[in-house]
């Protein structure tokens, strides 16, 4: 199988790079996240896990089927792993995740995976977030976030996060997705971003029709931000905007060609 | 001391800053070159050096050989102040040019046909691809021309195939150029891209800007 974009971006996600992934399928979220520890892992990297025990199962056997030999990673203090569910009631204070504490605690679990020196970088990928999310707290979720990205600022380290959010449930667009964007560098919202572009081209031109005449100008003339996600992602943000009315059938339809891409559309 | 504007030619498009990298989607060979004529009649009324790139749906043969039905641009043509070239001839196979090195070539054209004491450097440059296979290095080449272009003495209209562009792929397109032309029925628009060149404007290009818009 050929490198895909993501993961590139996962093996080389920079010096603080803020990466987030959407996911529904189990497998991508085990192959991405062991695609992203196995990369610094080979790097001479060091590796932060927070995962709920059922996740970490999936992930460690990703990892084994690679050739790691958990073990001795665990013995030579290249990876570090945190139970999401324990780890969180340290740091929650009235249903908010408190700073003052979360952020030593980062930074003390950062300052042991460098064990001296050894592994000067560190990639840290947690779920504590999306547990928040998935249980219904997601102003606490996007606090956590945020002080997740203050300490990677400061701590200089890689993150990556795994959300799980259906790309074409409307309900994630009208608050849950611009936060998500808004405290990551890049979003990987799909597997297959090929699969992921032809259904959106197919479900826009359907919808909407050729873009031409008013269509052309309101896309040229767009000033969305969209660095750091893929343009057909960056596309469904330009129909929510500017054609807010056609989005939810454009998602429908979109996710029904991404899942069966033989589906003749009409328009 | 030279002006900075010159006139697009395409009608209800009117003047353009030097420096300009527009873009185009054609339905079919009809509209490409129908729409390219004036362009370049107007790059040769400004006393510029015109460059045509020509890719399918129609060849650089096949332009040379309408060329004649415009007595203008067939001196031009002869003179040397036109040129036609296959895409291929120019930045060869996308997915194998190297972006920098065929962007010295534009920047030694722009240079050399204002030493021949030219005003400028006019290019049409019809972007043919391969879908699917060719459009992640034709962004790099687009998006490493974009930057380059700035501040030369280069007007370019980029042309896309309408019919081998999704909405994605426009979108792609629009956000590496500053300006997208539209035809409707006889009447063209030009519409601005509004991120123009990323978010490191300098006072120049906020001065293209502005001039586009006022048209």
């Amino acid at each position: 199988m050929s490198t895909t974009e993501w993961q590139r971006l996962l093996a080389d996600p920079g010096p603080d790079g803020h990466i987030v992934q959407l996911y529904q399928d189990p497998n991508f979220y085990g192959e991405a996240i062991s695609h992203f520890a196995a990369e610094g892992l080979v790097r001479g990297e060091s590796i932060i896990l927070v995962a709920t025990h059922p996740n970490w199962l999936n992930i460690s056997q990703h990892l084994q089927s690679k050739g790691f030999d958990i073990p001795e990673l665990f013995d030579r203090g290249q990876l570090t792993l945190l139970d999401a569910e324990e780890t969180l009631p340290k740091f929650m204070n009235a249903g908010m995740p408190d700073g003052k504490i979360f952020k030593p605690l980062a930074r003390d679990t950062i300052r042991r995976a460098r064990q001296d020196g050894r592994y000067p970088a560190v990639r840290w990928w947690g779920e504590m977030v999306n547990v928040l999310y998935v249980d219904g707290k997601p102003q606490a979720s996007n606090r956590l976030e945020e002080f997740f990205d203050e300490v990677a600022h400061e701590e200089t380290i890689a993150i990556f996060c795994s959300f799980l959010m259906d790309k074409y449930d409307p309900a994630i667009y009208d608050e849950a997705f611009g936060n998500v964007c808004r405290t990551h560098s890049h979003l990987i919202p799909t597997r297959d971003y090929a699969s992921h572009r032809e259904a959106i081209n197919r479900a826009i031109t359907d919808v909407l029709g050729p873009i031409q005449g008013p269509l052309l100008r309101s896309l040229t003339s767009w000033s969305g931000e969209i660095s750091g996600m893929p343009s057909s992602q960056a596309m469904l943000l330009w129909v929510k905007e500017t054609m807010p009315r056609r989005f939810g059938e454009v998602l429908e339809r979109a996710k029904r060609y991404e899942q069966s891409p033989d589906t003749v559309g009409s328009a | 001391m030279k002006s900075h504007l010159t006139d697009c030619g395409i009608p209800g498009v009117g003047v353009v800053p030097y420096g300009i990298h527009m873009c185009h989607f054609y339905p079919a060979r009809a509209e490409l070159v129908d729409g390219l004529i004036p362009y370049f009649a107007a790059g040769l009324e400004r006393d510029e050096r015109c460059l045509w790139i020509a890719s399918p749906p129609v060849s650089a043969i096949e332009i040379a050989a309408e060329i004649p039905r415009y007595p203008e641009m067939e001196r031009a043509f002869r003179s040397g102040q036109l040129k036609i070239l296959d895409g291929t001839e120019w930045h060869g196979d996308l997915a194998t040019v190297v972006a920098d090195e065929s962007l010295k070539r534009w920047i030694a054209e722009e240079e050399a046909a204002i030493a021949d004491g030219y005003q400028g450097l006019r290019v049409a440059n019809n972007m043919h691809f391969r879908p699917g296979v060719d459009w992640t290095y034709l962004l790099a080449y687009e998006t490493s021309l974009h930057e380059r272009l700035r501040g030369r003495r280069v007007v370019v209209c980029c042309s896309y195939d309408r019919g081998l562009c999704g909405p994605v792929d426009m979108l792609d397109v629009v956000r590496r150029h500053d300006a997208a032309l539209d035809r409707h029925d006889d009447h063209w628009q030009v519409f601005v891209q509004k991120t123009h060149r990323g978010r490191s404007q300098n006072g120049k290009e906020k001065q293209h800007q502005s001039e586009l818009r006022a048209e």
